[in-house]
């Protein structure tokens, strides 16, 4: 079994964290509710890590069985199916946004132009060769790049905190704006699912939660220091910067003295879009695999791939629609998948262990 | 009847080497008995021939026997009694097979002779402070330099034999206890299963230990210098001799050990910390700078400085060639430049140092056919390719790759094909040692001997990227 | 086939080159680079002649030489749209244009004389134009000062957004990027500051050099000239403000004059132009900017005599605070000066003291207070005037006292009239420094 280290999740966790917050939602969530979306944030990040806290409590409980023979012990066979899909199409849809995001953040900055096919061929082979090399060969890739990005977002931060910034005045939204945008960008959250999916394969020893908990407050960390950062640089104009990374760098090398250093922000974005995509890839192929249990990995990479084009190039071909549907039309889904099926499933072990206590005592 | 037996040897066996120049057979005859030499002129020293074994045999009055041939006439040190069926091994291994009519054994003598090199410094990899020997052809002085710097009974040299025509001894050395028994029989295994006609250099026998024989990556390292191959069976690595090969081979492989250079190891480690990083760099700039200079021109030209974009707009003004194709052009002029000053004799070299540089590269710029940064950036990423020589062929390679990435796709390709091969790396585990140990999977012990150096006397436990037994090193 | 299939089974990475090869290399092995295809732009100059648009572009032209010489040239448009106008500069330059590099954009008065956003809005969204471009503002059209500009680098060496730049770093403090001019027109207070430059043809540059006023600045109304005027009068005589003076000849026809000046905007229409001592006034509550000179007039030292002294602000710290008293809001500035005397204009006497060791006395800090006070109203009448919020007095009161300060906003009859109605306190305290 290639199972992966406590240091390797919190990887995972880390770079699932950043990857989609750091791009569109700074600016996008200002127009809503200013610089309260700071404490959008903040509700996320709390009610996610109870999310987490689930998950070791599933993993204590359960050591090393995989989500399906869990399911199945809790609610049977045909339900747990029917569960295991509705975590495949939510990491379609994941993986789809991802996409989106990365491709218009490119379009807009570094291609200029539409370039379709160009980022497919980009993209699909490099993710796909990542899911087929499995979950192990993945991480490590995510475990060397993982200075990379830190070093690519921390530079951008500096960069950016030490040319004018100033405090944005908090407290100018109502409680109802801020959940209503809490549940707007419900989909660009639920970090902590990917754990589930493939629970069996992470191995953690006595005492490596504070592991996996350093890296996912670190995450944490860094995008509300993003946040804040943008915040205190663009204030009013925020909803112009739609790249929110990329733009902290744009504007404060004033005057292009230096040139143009947002060529680190494109390639940490691109690698970081990179990773994320190759996570929620996997997921959706662990799914996949759960779900038909007779087909392999490389069917559930090609089934995806066929998915991926008939949704893009039929059903929608434009990126923004992708961003809007998630915003617009799929909350309801994402609430249901990030934090419903989580509780339940924790709601169901109870009874599960009840019934063992039972099963010993008689 | 019995002068018979040694005659019918000789002709079998002259029929057998289907009557080679170099096959010498002796006959010494008296009234006793008849005894029959065999032997190749070309692997054995004549006058150590005549001096020790034919003298003796004439001066000798009594009825020889084999007893007597051990004990009394022949005073050589490797004297064996053979069966009739390795006659024909003995034979090619440059040893005198005596036999007679009067005794039944047959006796082999070693006075195996032949033109070899002494260690001296191998051309690929100098250095300034610190041992100069190097692996020469002859396996035999190889292990004499390995023996030599590992005073141990546990050392253990194994020999096999391969090659259906060549017959070529391959040693399989490790330090017993301190080599994972695994790993030794894996390759054991491994080069046992080997049928090959012949085996020439220790490169015949690489693709057979590789578990992707058809990856662009190296599997398997390689050296010539005996103070590194001692250093890594002390860490528990397995060392490959090949006879008639100067390059040792030793598995398991992880690519930290190019980026190390035995030199690290004989200056002071914060030097040594610091030309590692440097070659990191080297490494890196060496990749991607051409293709990454190709995509900024074809792509995304409003990332470059507007000095930087003036300068290049002014120089490529009015080329004959895209860019796309003035750095292949400019790719292909350095590669064939290399060539050449390879195979050309060192008289020459001058001659092409004067053509390569001055004529072509400066008059191709003046000439308005190629242009200054092109030149530039091309000449940057061949010199930086030598901050990790080791790596050479696969850097070429992958130069090669990143243009038509870069030129083709952009920056994003750059990155995306820089990803796929960080993941594909990381599926290499030979010997369950991951590829790209200590940093994926970071491995904290040995990240005191990996970017960052520490002093040998910090260096408390061996390394634990790949499998092995000895795990205190210094106490 | 099936041999080949396998092939590429076992090597996928073969394949995805292969397609690449086949899809992308042919056309970007004969593509002639981005910087050949695309005029790269440095600097942007909008105009408007009645219902027109002009769109002029200082382009650079590639030329094969050696010697890094950067050569321009100006191209327009005109269309009654500024799209149109774009397009038609481009079919003009047979190139597409890249703004990437544009570092300055120029617009003249009468592009200010309606809401200038909606313009740039089109440049910086769809054309990308960069934020971080220089925002100024010139007073004959953009495209005659683009054009000496590019004769002025050609020949001086001094380039537009360098000049500029100086101006941002020691005159207004904040920047004047396209980005800063945005985010005061999204603000609440919807104003903002951007660099004034002036493009004087050659018969009056002569007369200006002599008399080094500004009498002749074509003004859009007599109340500017005045000002305009005044602060000329006064940097001259004071002479301490001459490092931000800075002229460039070209070829004897036209100069391009930088007094420092700057133009106040309003929901993006120009409202006023600001002089170098307004600016300072502005920058008073500024903590970012310390170095600044003093000049005192008729100040009697030890031995009775009459003298000028000149001191230099060393450091300075501002401490602004807010209170509201009987729902009228006061804005209270501590102003704190670090001084050093630099300067005594003896004129022609025999005067003993010692630069080194003079004493801040009653009487200089008196004069000194009134002084910047002086000023300090003068820039605030102007703000008053024009309703324009450029010391974030808005937001200050927001930050520290925001229930009874909204209270008292939302009852105003004119909301953007608050500057008003609010008390300002200026407290200066003097140190000697240095």
């Amino acid at each position: 079994m290639k199972s992966i280290s406590a240091r390797q999740t919190g990887i995972i966790l880390f770079l699932t964290i950043l990857a989609n917050k750091i791009l569109l939602l700074p600016s996008i969530m200002y127009e809503k509710t200013k610089a309260d979306s700071l404490f959008v944030m903040f509700l996320f990040f709390a009610v996610e890590l109870f999310v987490l806290w689930i998950f070791f409590a599933l993993k204590d409980k359960f050591g090393n069985k995989s989500l399906k023979d869990v399911l199945q012990n809790l609610i049977g066979k045909s339900f747990a199916k029917f569960l295991l899909f509705v975590f495949l199409i939510f990491f379609l849809f994941k993986t789809m946004l991802t996409y989106s995001v990365i491709y218009v953040y490119l379009k807009d900055l570094v291609y200029q132009d539409e370039f379709g096919f160009l980022a497919l061929i980009c993209f699909l082979p490099v993710v796909n060769q990542g899911v087929i090399c499995g979950l192990r060969a993945m991480s490590r890739s995510f475990e060397l790049f993982f200075y990379l990005v830190l070093a690519g977002i921390i530079f951008c931060l500096s960069i950016a905190f030490f040319t004018n910034v100033s405090f944005p005045y908090f407290f100018v939204s109502n409680p109802s704006q801020i959940f209503n945008t809490w549940f707007t960008y419900i989909f660009s959250f639920g970090d902590y699912l990917v754990l589930f999916i493939f629970m069996d394969k992470i191995h953690i020893k006595k005492g490596e939660k504070k592991k996996i908990l350093s890296f996912v407050f670190l995450g944490i960390a860094i995008v509300l220091s993003i946040f804040l950062i943008f915040y205190c640089k663009y204030h009013d104009t925020a909803f112009m910067h739609n790249n929110a990374l990329a733009d902290l760098l744009v504007f404060s090398v004033q005057f292009n003295a230096v040139g143009r250093l947002d060529i680190i922000a494109m390639v940490t974005i691109m690698a970081l879009g990179l990773f994320q995509m190759e996570i929620f890839q996997f997921a959706f192929c662990e799914s996949f695999v759960m779900v038909f249990p007779k087909l392999s990995i490389k069917y559930a990479v090609a089934v995806f791939d066929v998915l991926f084009f008939i949704v893009y190039f039929v059903l929608i071909g434009k990126y923004e629609l992708m961003i809007q549907l998630t915003t617009e039309y799929l909350p309801y889904f994402a609430v249901i998948s990030n934090y419903i099926l989580p509780i339940l499933i924790f709601a169901l072990s109870f009874k599960h262990k009840k019934e063992v206590k039972d099963a010993k005592t008689i | 009847m019995a002068k018979n037996k040694v005659k019918n040897i000789i002709n079998k066996f002259k029929k057998e080497f289907h009557n080679s120049n170099d096959f010498a057979s002796r006959i010494y005859e008296n009234d006793k008995q008849v005894i029959g030499m065999l032997f190749l002129k070309s692997m054995t020293n004549p006058d150590l021939f005549s001096q020790t074994i034919y003298m003796p045999i004439q001066n000798f009055q009594d009825k020889i026997d084999e007893k007597s041939l051990l004990e009394k006439i022949l005073k050589n040190n490797s004297i064996e009694i053979i069966e009739e069926k390795d006659i024909e091994k003995n034979i090619l291994d440059g040893k005198v097979v005596i036999f007679s009519d009067s005794f039944d054994g047959i006796v082999s003598v070693d006075i195996l002779s032949f033109p070899s090199r002494t260690p001296s410094e191998p051309p690929t990899s100098p250095v300034i402070q610190g041992p100069r020997e190097g692996f020469v052809e002859d396996f035999k002085t190889n292990l004499t330099l390995l023996r030599r710097r590992i005073h141990s009974k546990d050392l253990v040299f194994q020999t096999l034999i391969v090659g259906e025509k060549t017959n070529t001894k391959v040693i399989v050395s490790f330090i017993n206890g301190v080599a994972d028994k695994k790993v030794v029989e894996e390759v054991k295994k491994k080069i046992q299963s080997i049928k090959i006609d012949g085996v020439i250099d220790s490169y015949y026998i690489l693709s057979f230990l590789e578990k992707r024989p058809d990856s662009l990556f190296k599997q398997i390292g390689n050296t010539e210098k005996p103070d590194i191959v001692a250093s890594k069976l002390l860490e528990g690595k397995v060392a490959i001799i090949v006879d008639n090969s100067p390059i040792v081979l030793t598995v398991p492989f992880i690519l930290m050990e190019d980026l190390q250079s035995s030199n690290d190891y004989y200056t002071n480690h914060h030097y040594s910390s610091l030309v590692r990083i440097i070659r990191v760099l080297g490494l890196m700039i060496a990749i991607i700078a051409p293709g990454f200079y190709l995509a900024l021109q074809l792509f995304h030209y409003n990332v470059l400085p507007l000095n930087f974009l003036i300068t290049i707009a002014n120089t490529t003004q009015g080329l004959p060639f895209t860019p796309f194709l003035e750095i292949l052009f400019i790719f292909l002029l350095f590669q064939i430049l290399y060539e050449v000053s390879l195979r050309l004799p060192s008289y020459l070299g001058l001659a092409t140092s004067i053509v390569g540089a001055l004529i072509l590269g400066d008059t191709g710029v003046k000439a308005g056919l190629i242009s200054p940064p092109g030149v530039i950036i091309v000449a940057l990423a061949k010199i930086a390719l030598y901050t990790v020589p080791e790596e050479q062929s696969q850097i070429t390679v992958l130069q090669i790759l990143f243009i038509i990435l870069g030129g083709s796709l952009g920056i994003l390709g750059i990155v995306t094909g820089f990803v796929y091969i960080v993941n594909y790396l990381n599926t290499l585990d030979d010997f369950s040692t991951p590829y790209l140990s200590p940093y994926a999977p970071r491995i904290a012990n040995d990240l005191q001997d990996a970017l960052i150096k520490q002093p040998i006397n910090e260096m408390k436990s061996s390394p634990q990227s790949f499998p092995n037994k000895n795990k205190e090193r210094v106490k | 086939m099936q041999k080949l299939f396998n092939f590429f089974k076992k090597n996928p990475f073969i394949l995805i080159l292969a397609l690449i090869l086949v899809f992308f290399t042919p056309q970007s092995l004969f593509a002639p680079g981005e910087n050949r295809e695309r005029a790269i732009v440095i600097a942007i100059g909008l105009d408007k002649n009645e219902d027109e648009y002009e769109i002029s572009f200082l382009t650079f032209i590639p030329t094969p030489n050696q010697e890094f010489k950067q050569t321009n040239s100006v191209v327009s448009g005109i269309g009654s749209s500024i799209s149109e106008a774009l397009l038609n500069a481009q079919l003009t330059l047979g190139k597409d244009i890249g703004l990437s590099h544009a570092k300055t954009t120029i617009v003249s008065e009468k592009m200010l004389e309606n809401d200038i956003s909606p313009s740039l809005d089109y440049l910086s969204r769809v054309v990308s134009l960069p934020e971080n471009t220089v925002f100024v503002c010139t007073n004959s059209s953009a495209k005659d000062l683009l054009k000496a500009t590019s004769s002025l680098e050609e020949n001086l060496g001094l380039k537009l957004d360098q000049l500029i730049s100086y101006n941002a770093n020691e005159v207004y403090v904040s920047d004047t990027s396209l980005e800063a001019f945005y985010q005061g027109y999204y603000s609440e207070e919807r104003a903002s500051i951007i660099g004034y430059l002036e493009y004087v043809e050659e018969e009056n540059s002569q007369s200006q050099s002599a008399s080094g006023g500004a009498s002749d600045v074509e003004g859009d109304s007599a109340n500017q000239k005045d000002k305009a005027s005044q602060s000329l009068s006064s940097s001259q005589t004071e002479g301490t403000q001459g490092e931000e003076k800075e002229r460039g000849s070209i070829n004897g026809q036209s100069q391009i004059l930088n007094n420092g000046e700057a133009v106040l905007l309003k929901k993006g229409k120009k409202v006023a132009i600001l002089n170098i001592d307004n600016l300072n006034s502005i920058n008073l509550l500024n903590n970012k900017k310390s170095l600044d000179c003093i000049k005192i007039n008729q100040v009697k030292t030890e031995d009775d005599k009459t003298v000028d002294m000149v001191f230099e602000v060393k450091n300075k710290y501002v401490n602004i605070a807010t209170k509201i008293q009987n729902k009228i809001p006061i804005f209270i500035a501590d102003v704190n000066l670090g001084l050093k005397l630099t300067e005594i204009d003896t004129k022609g006497q025999e005067v003993k003291s010692n630069t080194q060791f003079t004493e801040i006395n009653q009487e200089i800090a008196s004069k000194i207070e009134s002084k910047i006070k002086i000023e300090f109203s003068q820039m605030l009448q102007i703000l008053r005037e024009n309703k324009a919020d450029v010391i974030n007095v808005y937001d200050t009161f927001f930050k520290q006292n925001r229930k009874q300060f909204l209270d008292f906003y939302n009852n105003l009859d004119d909301k953007e009239d608050y500057l008003n109605s609010i008390i300002f306190m200026l407290n200066v305290r003097l140190q000697p420094d240095g």
